[in-house]
């Protein structure tokens, strides 16, 4: 998750009248993590959710404090937006590339502090990573509205045009811009589509940007500028317009004057932006208590609505509007509303209640069987293990060996993080051959037993079974004492007698190794482990072991019922 | 000693209430102490055994069994046997080289170089010098200019002499019985080449406990037969009758049996459902590997979602390539897509969610069950495997297991939910509870939980939890509000069994999984 730095000071000064404890006790009630406090460093760092974007500002997270700490209630408008002449052509060859763009113009007397221009960048980053999807959806530009002339035009070119790139002194033509700089490397995919890529350039034909890549050097910020233009462009019209709408709120927090500005585009054709247009939705009242437990009045409910920063009005009777800012994009429906009431009313002041509708619970059908067989072959002295679904290929390799069409059925993991995970077990032989070379120094005779999934393809699914591996280890562990173990278990457990036919199987003793047939049916393997195998994890001690197919068994022996007589 | 064997916890030197425990001896027992009371003093172990006519091992045994019925007491010497060097004797006829030095020099060669060339020195200049140092230390000699001159002290035998003189007849002499210039010679011959042999040697002596002599003399005229032990032969003959049974050492610790159970977190595991299960809840189970459109799509997560990606979400793929028909799915997949697209704002595809993966959650598998079984009311759990494909650490694991619960009906309400982790954490033996505001792509609205721990004196966020959003539920079928919440399970089991690495819970090791109580306090 996120994280964002908000200094305590600041959270100091906006509540004088709470002590900085009291502050940081409501911190998680609307919705955030604390990750860390430092006292030394005056911040407090904050987690938040993807869904609240919002949050990705000091001031985002002091308005929404301010609601539930009852400071200021209600929606935070902006309702002077002033109008301009400015405005931005869209040009149609856009339409497959990166069609839409979205701005605005923020002024202000005094310049931007290195603490604002800080913040504002650090909000551009989380919201391109997050809402824009890495710059797919949405991303968006800052500049330095007094070095640009209007009308702008959002255009496409080839990659031969040439211009200075933010941070640069240097010519340099978009082409090798997406081909040779980090930044083109890392984003230049988003604009593979096609031979042309987009451009913003002001009325003296210079490029201000090359969206979702860099920006232009003209118009760059600093700790001078006191007039902004920001642009937001995108493949996706609802989060540029989110995108928007969220930096509006922070520059309005940070005393700026919003400006309009007019695009014309021919795929939406003349939109002033930004739109503020607050969210509204309708929510009865009933569905909002019988979801809640509570028993609200319409007044209480926007009571709650109001700490939540949304205001609220009674429409018809039993139905309440929600009106919230648009930064809210995590609210859709009335599952939204009934969450923001919730966080207004206090979830510490939801008292537990109990459901009184009777449900007899029970284990299920494969519990109950393996419930069983634990208890046969713990009382047959086998001691259970665990071990993770996912093998290395080597350790695949080093138990079965001479068994290469196996490898032709194993399910491998994409892209693993981890070198000893890559492909899913066929059998829970390794890991037990694995588990028995592990504990080498302690005391022998080891008996142990593990139960689990195993995988393989089938054609183009998944084959994914219950399989049951018991394992005896020491000095003298044969094929006798297994097979004995093995019919033991059948028969105490189930009462099953079991015929076990020769085999030839690479990883067991030749001659020393037999199927397990269930009447005609194969359900599993039992042996002498080969001692390649042995030598392969450095054993010192005499191995052998069955494995069957418990969902096999199950099948066979319709275990599945439940009835008791 | 293995690991898992008891430690003794007393020495097993002297039993405390001995007048109780005593009722006969074993015949090993006797003959010891029939010997030790005729001796009525010490005795050498050496002399007891050819006295008693035992074997070395028949008499340590009985030995054993006598101190701890504490009738006998037990002294031990430590002593050193000396004797002169085999070499002492033979090559150099007991004649040390300084004394060897001076009959040289009274021969009449006082020049170093002719001492040294002379017959008894065999050009060993190291021996010369070594007898010219303690000839010096002896007061024998004085050196003047390459010349030795003899003193008259030399006449007499020195400290060492004295001692190889009473060795020469005496073969050997205990350490302890040396006066104190015989120590002293002794002390420095033993630092000297081949001079002397020193043997250390452990003498035992026994003889009766005297307070004890009038029980010992009981036992010894008592003429009943004694047993060792019941065998199965006096059983059947009723020989039983006949005989009084050996009173054997019943407090020493013994090693441990070998024993089969259960692992411990799938014995924790089945405590945790145990509760659930007295909650009302049945079981569910599904498949670890799921369709993308189960694990994700069917949550309301988006195709671009971050957590689908590669580093956080381990994808499947084999030799002939896997997808998903989804043909059982097939309106469901057309009613998902329409939320997707609907809500989202993007072009749905249906490719992306017939990939499969490794579920990163127990969600998919609530899912099929409710969509399955359109459960008007229900409420039920699983407890499974889940997959991350993160990196490996002392506090994540790649598998872990996740228990998670729903409830649905018409009535059902966020406190119930509240109420319903409340139980569980009380049944649990959690107390201190909080429940704050958090968000998971699939539940409006979504709470997480924070429970105290008193071990570790603080809050710990433990399960997540909320209502199933109706871009959820509604393509399922199903119409209730669902309830659910869950978690990852290890960290309840780490707090369990005190482990501060969550890796331990899969190394399956012996030792641990043998030390792990089947009845935790």
């Amino acid at each position: 998750m996120p994280v964002v730095n908000v200094r305590l000071g600041l959270l100091q000064r906006t509540f004088p009248d709470l002590s900085q404890d009291e502050i940081i006790a409501k911190v998680p009630y609307v919705g955030l993590d604390i990750e860390l406090i430092d006292p030394d460093q005056d911040l407090i760092k904050l987690e938040f959710n993807p869904n609240r974007p919002d949050f990705a500002s000091e001031n985002g997270i002091i308005r929404a404090l301010k609601g539930i700490l009852g400071v200021e209630v209600g929606m935070p408008s902006i309702t002077n937006i002033q109008h301009s002449q400015q405005c931005i052509f869209v040009d149609e060859k856009l339409k497959n590339i990166r069609p839409l763009i979205y701005g605005l113009t923020a002024k202000r007397k005094i310049p931007l502090s290195n603490t604002e221009l800080t913040q504002l960048i650090s909000i551009q980053e989380d919201l391109h990573n997050g809402l824009g999807r890495k710059r797919k959806k949405s991303s968006i530009g800052l500049h330095n509205y007094d070095a640009l002339t209007f009308p702008l035009q959002y255009r496409a070119t080839t990659i031969e045009r040439k211009f200075v790139p933010l941070d640069s002194v240097e010519e340099t033509s978009l082409g090798q811009i997406l081909h040779e700089s980090e930044i083109g490397k890392r984003y230049g995919n988003l604009l593979k589509k096609s031979d042309l890529v987009p451009i913003l350039e002001d009325d003296h034909k210079r490029v201000v940007s090359f969206p979702p890549i860099i920006n232009g050097s003209i118009s760059k910020i600093d700790a001078n500028t006191k007039n902004l233009f920001v642009e937001v462009t995108a493949t996706n019209f609802k989060t540029a317009k989110e995108m928007l709408a969220i930096l509006s709120y922070e520059l309005v927090d940070m005393r700026f004057e919003l400006f309009n500005v007019t695009v014309h585009s021919p795929f939406e054709g003349n939109v002033i932006s930004p739109n503020l247009d607050p969210i509204i939705i309708e929510a009865d009242v009933d569905k909002i208590n019988n979801t809640l437990g509570l028993d609200l009045v319409p007044n209480k409910i926007i009571e709650c609505l109001h700490k939540s920063r949304c205001n609220g009005i009674v429409t018809t009777k039993g139905t309440v509007k929600c009106i919230a800012p648009s930064y809210r994009i995590d609210l859709f429906d009335i599952n939204d509303v009934i969450e923001e009431v919730a966080i207004g009313y206090g979830i510490n002041n939801l008292i537990p209640d109990y459901p009184e509708v009777y449900f007899g619970g029970k284990k299920n059908n494969h519990s109950l069987v393996f419930d069983k067989i634990r208890e046969t072959l713990v009382g047959l002295g086998f001691v259970e293990i665990i071990n993770p679904n996912i093998i290395s290929k080597k350790a695949l390799e080093q138990t079965f060996i001479f068994e290469k069409e196996l490898f032709d059925k194993l399910i491998w993991l994409g892209d693993s993080q981890n070198a000893e995970y890559e492909v899913l077990r066929t059998s829970l032989i390794p890991s037990t051959i694995n588990t028995l070379s592990f504990n080498i120094h302690e005391r022998y005779p080891q008996k142990f037993f593990e139960i689990g999934k195993i995988f393989r393809g089938e054609g183009n699914s998944i084959y994914e079974a219950w399989s049951l591996c018991g394992s005896i280890a020491h000095d003298s562990a044969d094929y006798t004492e297994i097979k004995s173990n093995l019919e033991s278990f059948m028969k105490y457990c189930f009462d099953k007698t079991i015929s076990t036919p020769r085999v030839q199987t690479g990883y067991l003793l030749n001659g020393h190794s037999a199927k397990v047939m269930l009447d005609t049916d194969q359900i599993g393997l039992v042996g002498e482990i080969h001692p390649q195998v042995l030598s392969n994890h450095n054993m010192r001690t005499l191995v052998s072991l069955f494995e069957i197919d418990l969902s096999k068994i199950i099948e066979l022996l319709s275990l599945t019922r439940q009835d008791v007589f | 000693m293995y690991k898992d064997e008891i430690k003794d916890s007393k020495s097993a030197s002297a039993a405390s209430n001995t007048e109780d425990t005593i009722t006969s001896l074993h015949p090993i027992e006797k003959k010891i102490l029939l010997v030790l009371n005729s001796i009525g003093n010490w005795i050498k172990e050496i002399d007891l055994v050819n006295e008693s006519g035992l074997t070395i091992d028949q008499l340590r045994r009985g030995i054993e069994w006598l101190r701890y019925k504490n009738l006998i007491e037990i002294s031990d010497i430590y002593d050193s046997k000396i004797s002169l060097h085999s070499k002492m004797i033979e090559i150099h006829n007991c004649i040390l080289p300084e004394r060897k030095l001076i009959n040289i020099v009274s021969e009449g060669k006082a020049k170093l170089s002719d001492i040294i060339k002379s017959e008894p020195f065999h050009n060993n200049e190291k021996e010369v010098f070594g007898a010219i140092r303690y000839s010096k230390n002896n007061k024998w000699i004085q050196i003047e200019e390459n010349r030795v001159r003899v003193l008259p002290d030399a006449n007499e035998p020195s400290r060492e002499e004295n001692l190889i003189i009473k060795l020469k007849s005496a073969k050997f002499v205990l350490a302890s019985s040396l006066g104190p210039d015989d120590k002293i010679a002794c002390e420095a011959l033993a630092k000297r080449h081949e001079i002397l042999t020193i043997e250390k040697i452990h003498e035992r002596n026994y003889r009766v406990l005297k307070e004890q002599l009038p029980r010992i003399d009981k036992f010894l005229k008592s003429s009943n037969n004694f047993a060792r032990r019941l065998t199965k032969d006096m059983l059947v003959s009723q020989d039983w009758k006949k005989f009084h049974f050996e009173q054997i050492d019943v407090e020493a610790p013994l090693p441990l049996v070998n024993y089969g159970k259960k692992n411990p977190l799938i014995d924790f595991i089945d405590e945790v459902k145990e509760i659930l299960i007295s909650m009302g809840f049945s079981e569910i189970e599904g498949y670890l590997t799921q369709p993308s459109f189960w694990n994700f799509d069917a949550l309301f997560i988006p195709q671009d979602h971050s957590a689908r990606e590669m580093q956080d979400t381990f994808y499947l793929n084999s030799t002939w390539g896997l997808s998903s028909s989804l043909i059982k799915e097939k309106q469901l997949v057309k009613a998902i897509s329409s939320v997707h697209e609907s809500s989202w704002h993007y072009n749905w595809d249906i490719k992306e969610s017939q990939s499969y993966v490794l579920r990163t959650h127990t969600t998919p598998v609530t899912l099929q069950y409710l969509w399955e079984n359109s459960s008007e009311k229900d409420k039920v759990f699983l407890i499974g495997r889940v997959f991350r494909n993160e990196k490996a650490s002392f506090k994540h694991l790649v598998e872990f297991h996740q228990v998670e619960g729903i409830y649905t009906n018409s009535k059902a309400t966020l406190r119930h939910l509240i109420g319903i982790q409340s139980e569980f954490y009380s049944k649990l033996g959690i107390k201190k509870i909080k429940f704050w505001p958090t968000f998971f792509p699939y539940t409006e609205p979504s709470l997480q939980s924070m429970v105290f721990n008193e071990k570790l004196n603080k809050w710990i966020e433990l399960f997540g939890m909320g209502i199933f959003r109706t871009e959820v539920t509604k393509p399922l079928g199903i119409k209730n509000p669902v309830l659910a919440w869950g978690g990852g399970f290890e960290r309840l089991a780490m707090l369990r069994f005190n482990l501060n690495d969550i890796r331990e819970l899969y190394t399956n090791n012996l030792t641990w999984l043998k030390s792990v109580p089947q009845c935790p306090l």
